[in-house]
């Protein structure tokens, strides 16, 4: 990629720089905010929605634990752990991956084309189109339900060993789901039907990690852990910060979860993931710019 | 009209392959398997070369492949063969390199942010395009106000009419300065007013700033008043191609000799022979003749008419352009098929 060069006439030549991707980002994004807060009395309502059904759900899971007091050997403020880091994740990622999720439309209005008409890279521009301001709440009741298992006192330690481990599973869960918004992007170039399918794995996926994987028949959990990798968004990061044994063996070679090569494994995993997204994008792209499939 | 051609396209080809619809519940299920598609020639075979500061209208019936060719000019879809150059860059290979350096309006999108006021988008796109500040309020001031935006720069673009809305896209597409526009149906849904002004822009930029336009348009004032020249797209093919004189020389010959008799007459008029011409219509005493200018000229047919039936009055009307680039698309689908 050239530099900036400018020709004769004082214009800058070559594509838009990387290094000014960030404070782009930074503009797009809030034009995206400052366009949803055009319409205030939905902001509000869908801001309220999305808090309220996350909320209900936490209260409904709540009440479940109030009375068995544990879940398949998961004590409720293990449960509240593991549902707050699959929400935080969750969180993050749609808050920037909500783009990917509402290309389907975008690809049908025929809107796509205008995206490609301008000289920012195309996954970047996805990127920015869609920035959900209310995923903070989201986030918040992730960061409730980890308080609420934490001051339960139940959990083994809590130092800065366990909150670095919790920062680091919710920024690999993160990753994880964010590719798998990506992936359901890709699929908007094949078909514009496939959207129901992909809210099965992104929001159907978020609700699965809340529950305790060992609980799932083996092929469920198989496919959990190999195929879209969902044990490790929470599960195995949490049983290094709960020191639980992998009883139900989701980690292969009987790794130890609290040794380094579980740590390790968690955010290579997430990147792995992205890394098959980032190539499923490209298929994608390729296909509806007609570059051959 | 020196170095290399701005645009040059050689036999650039683009077909769409879309799932087969079939009838019933049987061709519905059928749409399931894979391999059952249609494929769509849009485009089959365009070539040209559009020199720096040439204007030229693509014309062609609906669906004859004009906005697929623009798209893959424009690096938004790859063809499936042929090659392109646009100011030396290979579209589809240099997107976002390209990008910087044209200017894109398609008339039945926006680039434009929707809720945002107009003023706020053409600032995005200042950031978008990496535009300096001062070059973008000269831009603004001056496109701003051939283009009369100020009265609405501050109202949100969804509640701007299609005419504003089309002219904040004009100036979008022209705040970074490209060097070549290309704009697909500009001018659709605007009023008398709002098209001239947008002629006027595009005439000065390609004479001021050596621009140049490859625009398509179902406009034919648009052609008249701004197209040196026209490619004619039809069934994804050129079929025509050259200045508007000779497309008038072309296809039309065909006027009309329109004669008020002093007397009575015979319907049609007997013994009238002259070679090219013939009688197509009459209403008592009013006939109208068509002649082709290229067997007979307008004199000849008249003193002829005249010798044998005295006349009161005549006028003589050519084709209009609508019905000139009409015959020349009605010649320009026998070619294509045939
Ligand atoms: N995305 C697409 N998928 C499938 N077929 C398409 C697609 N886009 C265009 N076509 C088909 O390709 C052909 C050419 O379309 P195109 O839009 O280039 O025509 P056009 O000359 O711009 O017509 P108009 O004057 O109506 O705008 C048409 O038959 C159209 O149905
Ligand atoms: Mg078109």
């Amino acid at each position: 990629m050239s530099g900036q060069v400018r020709d004769a006439g004082g214009r800058v030549a070559g594509p838009v720089p990387y290094r000014s991707l960030p404070r782009l980002y930074a503009r797009l994004a809030g034009a995206t905010v400052r366009s949803q807060l055009q319409y205030r009395w939905s902001f509000a309502l869908y801001a309220l929605g999305v808090f309220g059904a996350n909320g209900f759900e936490f209260l409904a899971l709540l009440v479940l634990l109030g009375q068995v007091p544990s879940l398949g050997g998961w004590s409720a403020p293990e449960v509240a752990l593991l549902w707050g880091m699959s929400t935080m994740s969750f969180a993050v990622a749609e808050a920037f991956g909500g783009g990917f999720e509402k290309l389907h439309m975008v690809v049908r209005a025929g809107a796509f084309d205008q995206v490609l008409a301008r000289p920012l890279p195309v996954f970047f521009q996805v990127m920015t189109s869609q920035v959900e301001a209310h995923r903070a709440g989201r986030l918040a009741q992730g960061l409730v339900a980890v308080a609420f298992a934490v001051s339960g006192g139940s959990l083994p330690a809590w130092g800065a060993d366990e909150v670095a481990r919790l920062l680091g599973a919710v920024l690999s869960g993160a990753v994880i789901f964010f590719a798998t918004f990506v992936i359901g992007g890709a699929w908007a170039f094949v078909t514009v039907d496939a959207s129901e399918v992909v809210n099965a794995f992104t929001y159907g996926g978020a609700t699965l990690a809340c529950s305790p994987l060992d609980l799932l028949a083996v092929p469920v959990r198989r496919a959990a852990t190999w195929v879209f990798p969902l044990a490790f968004v929470n599960y195995v990061p949490a049983l290094a910060i709960l020191h639980r044994p992998d009883a139900a063996g989701i980690l292969p070679l009987s790794i130890d979860p609290s040794g380094p090569l579980a740590t390790l494994l968690v955010p290579a995993v997430a990147l792995a993931y992205l890394g098959v997204a980032s190539l499923a994008w490209r298929a994608g792209l390729r296909r509806y710019q007609g570059a051959g499939s | 009209m020196t170095g290399a051609p701005t645009i040059e396209v050689h036999g650039l080809r683009k077909a769409f392959r879309r799932k087969a619809s079939r009838p019933g519940v049987l061709g519905a299920l059928r749409g399931w398997l894979p391999g059952d598609v249609d494929v769509v020639p849009a485009v089959r075979e365009v070539s040209l070369r559009v020199g720096r500061g040439e204007l030229v209208g693509v014309l062609g019936p609906n669906g004859a492949g004009k906005s697929t060719t623009v798209k893959m000019l424009t690096g938004i879809l790859w063809p499936d063969g042929g090659e392109a150059r646009v100011l030396g860059l290979v579209p589809w290979r240099s997107r976002r390199e390209l990008a910087r350096r044209i200017g894109v309006v398609f008339g039945q999108r926006t680039q434009l942010w929707w809720d945002l006021p107009l003023r706020d988008s053409l600032d995005l796109l200042r950031h978008v395009y990496g535009v300096a500040a001062a070059r973008f309020a000269g831009n603004l001031a001056a496109y701003g106000e051939q283009l009369g935006l100020g009265e609405f720069l501050h109202v949100p673009v969804r509640q701007l009419s299609l005419g504003q809305r089309m002219r904040g896209e004009l100036v979008a597409a022209l705040l970074h300065d490209p060097e070549v526009l290309f704009l697909d149906e500009p001018t659709i849904g605007l009023d008398v007013v709002a098209k001239g002004r947008i002629r006027d822009v595009l005439r000065g930029l390609v004479a001021d700033r050596g621009v140049t336009v490859l625009l398509t348009t179902h406009d034919m004032a648009d052609v008249a008043s701004l197209c040196d020249r026209i490619v004619l797209i039809d069934h994804g093919q050129v079929v025509h191609d050259g200045p508007l004189a000779g497309v008038r020389a072309r296809f039309g010959r065909e006027c009309t000799l329109v004669v008020d008799l002093a007397e009575e007459a015979p319907e049609p008029l007997g013994a009238l022979v002259v070679p090219g011409a013939r009688e197509v219509r009459a209403r008592g005493r009013r006939r109208w003749l068509e002649f082709d200018r290229s067997m007979t000229s307008a004199s000849d047919l008249v003193a002829a008419v005249a010798s044998r039936y005295p006349l009161a009055d005549l006028a003589i009307e050519e084709p209009g352009i609508e019905e000139v680039i009409g015959r020349m698309y009605a010649a320009g689908s026998g070619a294509a098929r045939g």
